[in-house]
């Protein structure tokens, strides 16, 4: 239940918070978990499974993990059984964070996305799935969680995409949270603000003291929740020990992460040599990212059956530790090395998380380090490579001391609260269902690369922009994303080169046949920002096609710009794409200069890479606004040569090919520094990229 | 509709020759050992193996300097050099020999220096050497830098698997 | 080979009409095996659910384990299990690649070699004689090796045995003609997908998951115990921080460096990533002589082939230091 009013703590809570703590004892626990049954709810609570504490779903409370003691170090979490008849062996959650944390259940590995299927006439049914609702309450959930799940409330249900089934397991979610009396040696969330205090996101809280709880209802769900069980008041004395166990964990968490200019500090040091150092004992093995609270990016993976009629796709963890994960059509990977997956992670989990989503992206649960196979330790590392020492606080005698009697809360010094920023843009502004289109011609552009032109009556799609791309689902392929080449008033054209098996399938469609569109998405082409300047359209190969509908805009109004030239680069004569079109332009007096890499005898135009094509030009590019699209190794090339010409930054814009699985920013694939090429992108401005341009590249 | 040219608007290409770039001293000084010459298109240049003649600055036309591929029916043009590129580097770098074949592509207009008079001033001539040879090797660079970039193949299909 | 990524109906690119591959036939398919234990190929028949729509669309032209047609090509898609272990497969292999379009390689023995790959890092004669009471008659190569080492290969099933989800992936991609989704990530993927807490972690058991390529279903972890490899190094596997970590680590170390090199010598060992470390490791494995040049009955007498307690020549100490 997403309702909140004022968050409370035990002790910061006014008198009135204090009068609606209640006290719950173990006697009548069963009475909490029969409500929530009662309620439809599946419960899911900590329980001990294969020597470790998991969330799972509990069939009854002696289930509970009464008398388990966690430890945990750099890869190593041992559970054990508390001494009989220590204080502590009668309770249930006294024990450390369950290592699955509550992310499969509120997000899990596996969820059926989409389906497509060819019926009989080849009509294309495209089905995006919903998830049935779902009633589920957790119990025992921790201050850490519920600062992961408020991430993901963000991530995820914060627009401009929403990720239905998230949307709909949160929808039906009740919390019911216990603050932690035991710190193993791997946690620190005090250093991240996110705990061990439970502060928001729970609809009650609950402290463990021996022999029951004292518990407080945060929300209005929650509230209806004790008020059923009509809970004594909890006695005072019992709320002070409650607000003395919980500062006694904070006291107890040894190392600190120096959160302070932690991003900046961290994305100074990109080419630090411990990237090197930390890839060698790295495993890129992923588990660090699927134990993570936090860690949101999935992958597509597509099952079909053996006739090819019929596909789905699901929504499946993935991991930047993966080799597959930042690969392209082709095969060409953006991140190679253990070291380049390593340095997107941390960079992204404690750097360019805040300026996409206003928080950092890590709660201090340290499951990143305890289930580290190899025991890698992100303190350590952030430390060695952010460039401040570890700040080691005083270890302190945990719970039941009297000297933490009346100690409130106090955040460690230097430690930025969670906050959660609100969306940039309209939530699901970005839409999620497929629509038909279908393909009226073919027309083979060179050897490996056709243009499809779709009919379409979708009126999203006609008035899609140059410069942005559609997903295209057809039956048992992967979902490529394909950049628009033109906006006709009846449909689009797609000009796809054969790299891949699903652009292989386009490619050799035939007139009749079915897809399913998902768009327009991305961010087009600024023409605006070329009104009244000099326009240079600059495309090498297959990067004419995105840039086509742009040209179509301009020369629809040549007066709104100062003068226009086409720069075109191609791989040989036989590869350039649209000749007839480009030839009737030239024919109309448009400025074109063309130049091939290499070329038989028969050609007798420019030869050369596309910088030629400015050779010996003079520095007068300072009214010039230019669109550049093609291979990153050229785009970069072309950059340096327009930037000598005076060519400004905010006017040189380009579009950047990266893997968009999701096309909305959900999947995390196409991140690029503080970006997401997809949502963002694909079209930015030299500017706006600075340092991001070539740091990783094909 | 047509599209009115705007020539002297945008990223305007510069006309003159390689050579004006030289001060004025030096470029009299060439000016006694060269001669304008127009080859038809079509015509060839220089052999590729045989002795390079002139060092030549281009001032109008394109010459296609080709490689002997069979593949590419004996000639592969792996770039083109257009006014105000020079051309023959190889008239002042040993062994003297044209390393392509250089074809013109359309009726083009030399300014051909001669080669042997070349070598002899620039042996003679320290500030004809000081101005002369930085553009020769701008040459060179711009045709090295330019391969390695052809070399990654950008444009080209990526390989992928089997499937 | 370079195979277009076309359906194979053995008539190149399909027609593609109203989004669909009209097949023009059906395509042949053979399954052939080399040094190696047929089990593999089982995995084909245990695809119970699948069987009949499998050979309504494919034409099973050879395949010793399920019917007594035979073929010798040419076929559109050869599965082909075992190593090379013998004079007479690596003739065999490459006659086989010629008449094949799709050559897909089943299992650890045909992927990397197997388990009698391990025969590779001990004295060749000496392990006929060990095994052979009369060897004379055995003609073996000294060294088996996977498929690959001889014809290009266009697609691998890991595995000892291979995963027949994976396979009937791979049957799938076959008759739409897309590429097969056979991920090259880490056991651990999927294992933390189905929940398992990780058993190095939680127990301090070696495992290989985290540089063993997916495709299991992470059976052993699911079984809490730890992953022995049989699906091959991983893209990317690191297993020189793997191993460091099962010798030197505090929560998982303390295993004699010859025992952590031999956790990687198992069914996949001749893979070039783990054979790696075992030889660093654990150095080679000898054969007492004797063995070798004992009579029959003497033979069965005496004790099996077993890996040295030492690595010879302190080699694995110096790696370790």
């Amino acid at each position: 239940m997403v309702t909140q009013p004022a968050p409370t703590g035990w002790a910061t809570s006014g008198p009135d918070s204090r009068a609606a703590a209640r006290f719950l004892p173990w006697s009548r626990f069963d009475e909490l978990i029969d409500a929530l049954w009662a309620d439809g709810r599946t419960v899911v609570a900590p329980v001990v499974e294969d020597g470790a504490l998991k969330i799972a779903e509990l069939a009854r409370t002696s289930e509970l993990p009464f008398g388990w003691v966690a430890s945990t170090a750099p890869g190593i979490a041992r559970l054990d059984r508390r001494p009989e008849g220590s204080p502590a062996a009668g309770r249930a959650f006294d024990n450390g964070t369950a290592w699955s944390g509550i992310k499969p259940w509120t997000f899990p590995a596996k969820v059926e996305s989409l389906s497509v299927e060819s019926g009989a006439d080849g009509r294309l049914a495209v089905r995006v799935e919903r998830p049935p609702s779902q009633p589920l309450a957790v119990v025992g959930a921790r201050a850490c969680d519920l600062a992961a799940l408020a991430i993901h409330d963000r991530v995820l249900a914060g627009g401009p995409a929403i990720d239905p089934d998230y949307a709909s397991r949160r929808e039906d979610l009740l919390v019911v949270a216990v603050e932690c009396a035991l710190a193993t040696s791997t946690c620190f969330c005090a250093s991240m603000g996110t705990g061990p205090e439970v502060t928001s996101g729970a609809d009650v809280v609950l402290s463990e003291l021996d022999g029951g709880f004292v518990a407080r209802a945060d929300t209005t769900a929650g509230r209806h929740l004790l008020e059923r069980l009509e809970l004594p008041s909890a006695e005072t004395e019992a709320v002070e020990r409650a607000t003395r166990q919980v500062a006694a964990t904070r006291a107890s968490m040894g190392i600190a992460v120096e959160t302070e200019g932690l991003p900046e500090r961290l994305l100074a040091n990109l080419e630090s040599p411990r990237w090197d150092e930390i890839a060698e004992r790295c495993l890129a093995c992923a588990n660090c990212t699927l134990v993570c609270p936090t860690c949101f990016c999935t992958g597509m993976t597509v099952t079909s059956d053996l006739a090819g009629r019929a596909s789905s796709a699901a929504r499946t963890w993935d991991s930047c530790f993966t080799a597959g994960f930042a690969q392209v059509a082709g095969g060409g990977s953006f991140r190679p090395r253990h070291r380049d997956r390593y340095r997107q992670w941390l960079t992204h989990k404690f750097g360019t998380w805040w300026e996409q989503f206003g928080s950092s992206g890590c709660v201090g649960c340290g499951r990143c380090i305890a289930w580290c196979p190899v025991g890698i330790d992100v303190r350590e590392e952030l430390a060695a490579i952010a460039g401040k020492p570890l700040t080691t606080a005083e270890p302190s005698v945990p719970a039941d001391d009297a000297a933490f009697a009346a100690t409130a809360p106090v955040l460690v010094p230097g430690t930025r609260v969670l906050a959660i920023a609100p969306a940039a843009v309209e939530p699901a502004s970005l839409r999620v269902e497929y629509v038909p289109a279908t393909v009226v011609d073919v027309h083979p552009e060179t050897a490996d690369t056709s243009t499809l032109r779709l009919r379409t009556d979708d009126p999203a799609l006609l008035a899609a922009r140059p410069g942005q791309f559609v997903m295209v689902a057809a039956p048992a392929f992967a979902i490529p994303p394909i950049s628009i080449s033109r906006i006709r008033p009846d449909g689009l054209e797609l000009t796809i080169r054969a790299a891949g098996a699903a652009t292989s399938f386009l490619a050799r469609l035939r007139p009749g046949a079915e897809l399913a569109l998902r768009g327009p998405l991305g961010r087009p082409w600024p023409i605006e920002d070329a009104e009244g300047r000099d326009v240079a359209i600059v495309a090498g190969g297959i990067g004419l096609a995105p840039l086509r509908g742009l040209l179509d805009e301009v020369l629809a109004a040549p007066d709104r710009f100062a003068s226009v030239r086409l720069y075109l680069g191609a791989r040989t004569p036989r590869d350039r794409l649209f000749v007839a079109e480009i030839d009737a332009l030239i024919a109309r007096g448009l400025d074109v200069r063309a130049t091939v890499d290499r070329a038989g005898p028969e050609w007798l135009g420019r030869v050369g890479i596309i910088t030629e094509l400015f050779r010996g030009a003079k520095a007068t590019g300072a009214n010039v606004t230019a669109f550049v699209c093609g291979p990153e190794r050229m785009m970069s090339a072309v950059v340096d040569v327009l930037a000598d010409l005076d060519v400004p930054p905010e006017h040189t814009w380009l579009t950047l090919e990266r893997r968009m699985e999701c096309g909305v920013g959900l999947c995390g694939h196409c991140q690029l520094g503080t970006r997401f090429v997809c949502r963002d992108g694909p079209v930015f401005s030299v500017a706006e990229l600075g340092d991001d341009l070539r740091r990783e590249g094909l | 509709m047509t599209f009115r040219p705007a020539p002297a608007r945008g990223i305007s290409g510069a006309t003159a020759t390689a050579l004006d770039r030289l001060p004025p001293g030096v470029l009299a000084r060439l000016d006694g050992l060269s001669r304008r010459v127009d080859h038809e298109a079509g015509s060839v240049i220089l052999r590729e193996g045989g002795d390079t003649p002139y060092l030549a600055a281009v001032e109008s036309g394109r010459v296609a300097l080709r490689l002997r591929v069979a593949e590419w029916g004996d000639r592969l043009t792996v770039v083109t050099v257009e006014a105000s590129e020079l051309l023959g580097w190889s008239a002042i770098v040993p062994p003297f020999r044209a390393t392509v074949d250089a074809v013109a592509t359309e009726p083009t207009r030399l300014r051909e220096i001669d080669a042997t008079a070349l070598r002899e001033l620039l042996g003679t001539e320290c500030d004809v050497a000081a101005a002369l040879l930085p553009l020769v090797l701008e040459t060179v660079t711009t045709r090295l830098t330019g391969s390695w970039q052809q070399l990654l193949d950008t444009f080209g299909p990526r390989e992928f698997p089997a499937w | 080979m370079a195979v277009q990524p076309a359906a194979v109906d053995g008539s190149g690119a399909p027609a593609v009409q109203g989004g669909r591959a009209a097949s023009v036939h059906r395509p042949r398919v053979g399954v052939v095996k080399l040094a190696s234990c047929d089990g593999c190929q089982l995995t084909l028949l245990a695809l119970e659910n699948q069987l009949l729509d499998i050979a309504e669309r494919f034409e099973i032209v050879e395949f010793a384990e399920a019917t007594s047609r035979r073929s010798s090509g040419p076929f559109d898609v050869l599965f082909v299990e075992g190593s090379i272990s013998t004079p007479e497969q690596a003739v065999e292999i490459v006659r086989l690649r010629a008449a094949t379009r799709v050559l897909v390689t089943i299992g650890a023995c045909a992927t990397a070699g197997g388990i009698q790959a391990l025969r590779t890092a001990s004295e060749h004669e000496a392990f006929r004689h060990a095994v052979y009471p009369a060897p004379a008659f055995v003609d073996s190569l000294e060294e088996a090796t996977p498929i690959s080492a001889h014809v290009t290969v266009d697609a691998e099933l890991r595995g000892c045995p291979i995963d027949g989800g994976q396979l009937l992936e791979l049957l799938t991609a076959v008759a739409t003609g897309r590429r097969p989704q056979l991920p090259d990530q880490a056991v651990c993927l999927e294992c933390k997908r189905r929940g398992y807490a990780c058993v190095v972690v939680s127990r301090g058991e070696p495992c290989l998951g985290p540089v063993t390529q997916t495709g299991c279903g992470a059976i052993c972890p699911g079984m809490a115990r730890g992953c022995y490899g049989c699906f091959g190094p991983r893209e990317g596997a690191n297993v020189d921080s793997l191993a460091e970590w099962y010798i030197d680590g505090p929560g998982s170390g303390g295993i004699a460096p010859p025992d952590v090199g031999r956790l990687f010598a198992g069914f996949t060992g001749a893979a070039p990533a783990f054979r790696g470390i075992t030889d660093r490791l654990a150095g080679r494995p000898r054969l007492p002589l004797a063995v070798a040049t004992a009579h029959p009955p003497e033979l069965a007498a005496t004790a099996p082939p077993r890996w040295s307690d030492e690595p010879p020549e302190g080699k694995a100490a110096d790696a370790h230091e």
